[in-house]
């Protein structure tokens, strides 16, 4: 080997090392300032994972982040709720959670909103699982999930400071900002001002495309429930209110989705088509999102129907 | 295989180490073979339309050099007809038969990966023989490497013979100096693809992927933002591609030269895509009169068709063609006007360079809407300016890719105004293991790994 190599792999060596030693100081650090945050989609999802024991829990997307008013949840059942429903997730971003919760405490009711299409497969539902990637090595459950995110994201993982790519801004802003939404005070709750009848709101856009059902998770919705039952903690699945009907291809999702529930025995409440709600564009934000107003009406119906299903509440 | 992938960097470290410890007489048939296997990665089919266009070539080189008279113009004439009639059917068959009322069935093809790149090299090959300049390459496997070099393979720089040709036969020594230089340009690379094209795309892909909805400012910041993505991601290319190129000791052409810094559109075209621009100038323009005609009018006729032309080899579409036609018609606007001999003082020279950038990013409309009429409406929202401004949502991308287009004008403008500056920087090891440190942690913590192609993959 000549010399020139010798000292080419020399100084390779030299800066794998500084490398390598960055990668693991710049963690740390961020993992520190990361968990700092007092509000946001991760400061909600550090709470699941890390130290949440609330007796009430929801999960779901959006429609359960910005639909059930969880302070008035708490108020009205005297007892302690939080909301994890985050922005654009799926049954792969609950799973994990509930599994990391169950782990940990017994909690008395969790409550799991699903909208009809929640089994269709949406490669984008895989994308958004980077939001779990700053918890890589937590727990095997989060790790067998992250490894579903697409581009070798586990391996990239590896990486102490990828695990916090793209999150410095939220980090600075819901340590250091204004609050932004989902925080302790609103116990996860975050709700949405505007409604349809003046004309400025957004129109979601109807599904479209062939039918796909993602086997990845029906198999996590059937392991979620059969874990929630085996933990002997009370389940209800909701099915928040829309201001239309659906589309004709949501049916197939929702039949799929209904004929699962049932078979597993899960009570299920689906105000997808109530007439208290369609139509009313007073209580929406959107075709598919209440306002704040919707929301606390909405929990309101959820408060009175808990007591049909579960004695205590 | 893309560059902004893990496999290429697999790849890449293979192919060095065995390129520098194989003997000399076998590096060739390395580079060939990794070459095939680069361009075999994307679509393993169309590498029999390449292995086409070089054995034509490869013997009409030959005949070109072997023959006199009348028949070397024959011999030429058939190579660059058999290069053209693979671009008109792969690139441009289906866009010629919609527009004349699809006579023809459609054909349901896939483009082939950098079509338009290697042909234009494979033609300034027997061109360049039929003139004389370039000896006929007598080595098959040589002249095949000169095609399907992979660092240049998909996205240029397009290469002369008289450049790359003869380095294929040279013997390269390790060089500690170049290796560390060309990893540093591929490193700078991965930082323009990465952390700023990339992030960039998101919200120009959110703007423009709705612009009927989108309101005139919001599309306004959108087509900034595509100016600064697409100078990021093709010159983030030809980084890598330079870079991996001198690492194993070849000299590939610049590609790129700060051309947002451009203070006129010519100058913009000096400084965007040299290979390219430089290989239209030479055996386009020049050939047709070039500025050395008897009119005005014709050297307007001139660049005109330089830029129709240019327009379509981007692409089949009219958006192509509308963006070469703006383009060809702005500098012939510059050149009625006369130049002054005074040296523009810096606030004038910011102006021209302002405006400059504004007449560009105009045209770039046209280069990045669907269609003729959507870049229309775009252009009517831009103009009236109406709000309310979206950043995106999450905004996160728009705030990174703001601050990345300031941290690259900035340090663009350093490099070329006050580059002296760098000198104050101490030049020892531990400054250049922290620089690199730091880029490496800039790209891992603020860079998109979604291995997104690079936009000019597709030409």
């Amino acid at each position: 080997m000549s010399k020139k190599v010798k000292t080419l792999l020399v100084k390779l060596l030299v800066l794998a090392f500084a490398l390598i030693v960055a990668d693991l100081a710049g963690g740390q650090v961020l993992k520190y300032l990361f968990n700092k945050q007092r509000s946001g989609k991760y400061f909600t999802t550090s709470h699941a994972i890390k130290d949440g024991k609330e007796q009430v829990l929801i999960f779901g997307n959006s429609h359960a982040a910005q639909h059930f008013d969880a302070p008035l949840m708490a108020k009205t059942l005297s007892k302690s709720v939080f909301n994890f429903g985050n922005q654009g997730q799926s049954l792969l971003y609950t799973y994990p959670l509930v599994k990391t919760i169950l782990s940990r405490y017994q909690p008395e009711l969790i409550i799991l909103n699903l909208d009809y299409n929640e089994l269709r497969y949406d490669p984008t539902d895989y994308e958004r699982l980077a939001i779990l990637l700053p918890y890589y090595h937590a727990n095997s459950v989060i790790d067998s999930t992250i490894s579903l995110i697409p581009d070798r994201a586990a391996l990239k993982a590896k990486s102490h400071l990828y695990r916090f790519n793209s999150t410095l801004g939220y980090i600075f802003l819901n340590t250091y900002g204004h609050s932004y939404g989902k925080s302790m005070k609103s116990l996860g709750y975050d709700p949405v001002e505007g409604d349809m009848c003046t004309g400025t709101a957004n129109h979601e856009e109807a599904d479209r495309g062939k039918i796909a059902f993602d086997k990845n998770k029906i198999d996590y919705l059937i392991k979620l429930i059969s874990y929630i039952q085996s933990k002997q903690v009370k389940l209800l699945i909701t099915t928040t209110p829309l201001i239309e009907a659906h589309e004709n291809e949501k049916n197939d999702y929702k039949e799929k989705l209904t004929q699962l529930l049932t078979k597993m025995n899960v009570n299920y409440l689906d105000y997808g088509s109530s007439a208290a709600f369609k139509g009313k564009c007073k209580l929406f934000h959107d075709t598919s999102h209440l306002n704040a107003t919707g929301a606390a009406l909405w929990t309101k119906t959820l408060l009175n129907d808990l007591s049909k299903y579960f004695d205590q509440f | 295989m893309l560059f902004n992938s893990v496999q290429f960097i697999f790849f890449f470290i293979t192919v060095t180490t065995l390129f520098y410890v194989l003997p000399h007489k076998f590096r060739w048939m390395l580079l060939l073979l990794s070459s095939c296997y680069f361009y075999m990665a994307f679509v393993p089919i169309y590498i029999l339309i390449l292995g086409f266009t070089i054995v034509i070539d490869y013997f009409a080189g030959i005949y070109i050099e072997n023959s006199s008279g009348h028949k070397r113009k024959v011999f030429l004439i058939v190579s660059l007809i058999a290069n053209i009639s693979v671009l008109c059917v792969f690139k441009y068959y289906n866009f010629i038969n919609d527009n004349i009322g699809s006579v023809f069935p459609y054909l349901a093809i896939l483009l082939p990966i950098g079509l338009s790149f290697h042909t234009f090299q494979a033609m300034s090959y027997t061109i360049e023989v039929y003139r004389g300049n370039q000896k006929a390459e007598r080595n098959f496997g040589i002249y095949a490497l000169f095609v399907m070099f992979y660092p240049q393979l998909v996205a240029g720089p397009i290469e002369r013979p008289q450049n790359l040709l003869h380095q294929f036969h040279e013997k390269h020594e390790f060089s500690l100096e170049r290796v560390s230089s060309g990893l540093k340009q591929m490193l700078i690379g991965f930082l323009k693809k990465l952390v700023i094209a990339d992030r960039i795309g998101i919200y120009v892909d959110t703007i423009y992927n709705n612009s009927a909805t989108q309101s005139g400012q919001s599309l306004a910041c959108a087509t900034v933002f595509f100016a600064f993505q697409i100078y990021c991601d093709f010159s983030a290319y030809s980084d890598i591609a330079i870079g991996a190129a001198r690492v194993m000791g070849f000299d590939l052409m610049k590609n790129f030269n700060r051309p947002y810094l451009a203070t006129s559109v010519s100058q913009f075209w000096r400084r965007w895509h040299i290979s390219l621009s430089t290989w239209f100038k030479d055996y386009v323009y020049i050939p047709l009169g070039g500025s050395k005609v008897k009119s005005k009018v014709l050297v307007y006729r001139n660049l005109l068709i330089v830029f129709l032309i240019s327009g379509l080899w981007h692409g089949a579409n009219w958006t192509y063609v509308v963006w070469g036609a703006l383009n060809g018609v702005l500098l012939i606007i510059e050149s009625m006007i006369p130049k002054s001999s005074k040296r523009d003082n810096l606030i004038k020279t910011g102006l021209k360079t302002i405006f400059t950038f504004s007449l560009i990013c105009i045209t770039w409309v046209f280069f990045r809407a669907s269609n003729i009429s959507d870049a229309i409406s775009i252009l009517g929202k831009i103009i009236r300016f109406e709000g309310p401004f979206y950043p995106g949502n999450p905004k996160d991308h728009f705030y990174y890719a703001c601050v990345a287009i300031m941290a690259l004008m900035f340090f663009e403008f350093i490099t070329e105004y006050k580059p002296h500056l760098y000198k104050l920087l101490p030049n020892n090891l531990v400054t250049r293991y922290c620089y690199y440190t730091l880029i490496a942690m800039i790209i891992m913590l603020f860079g998109v790994f979604s291995e997104g192609q690079f936009i000019y993959f597709q030409f």
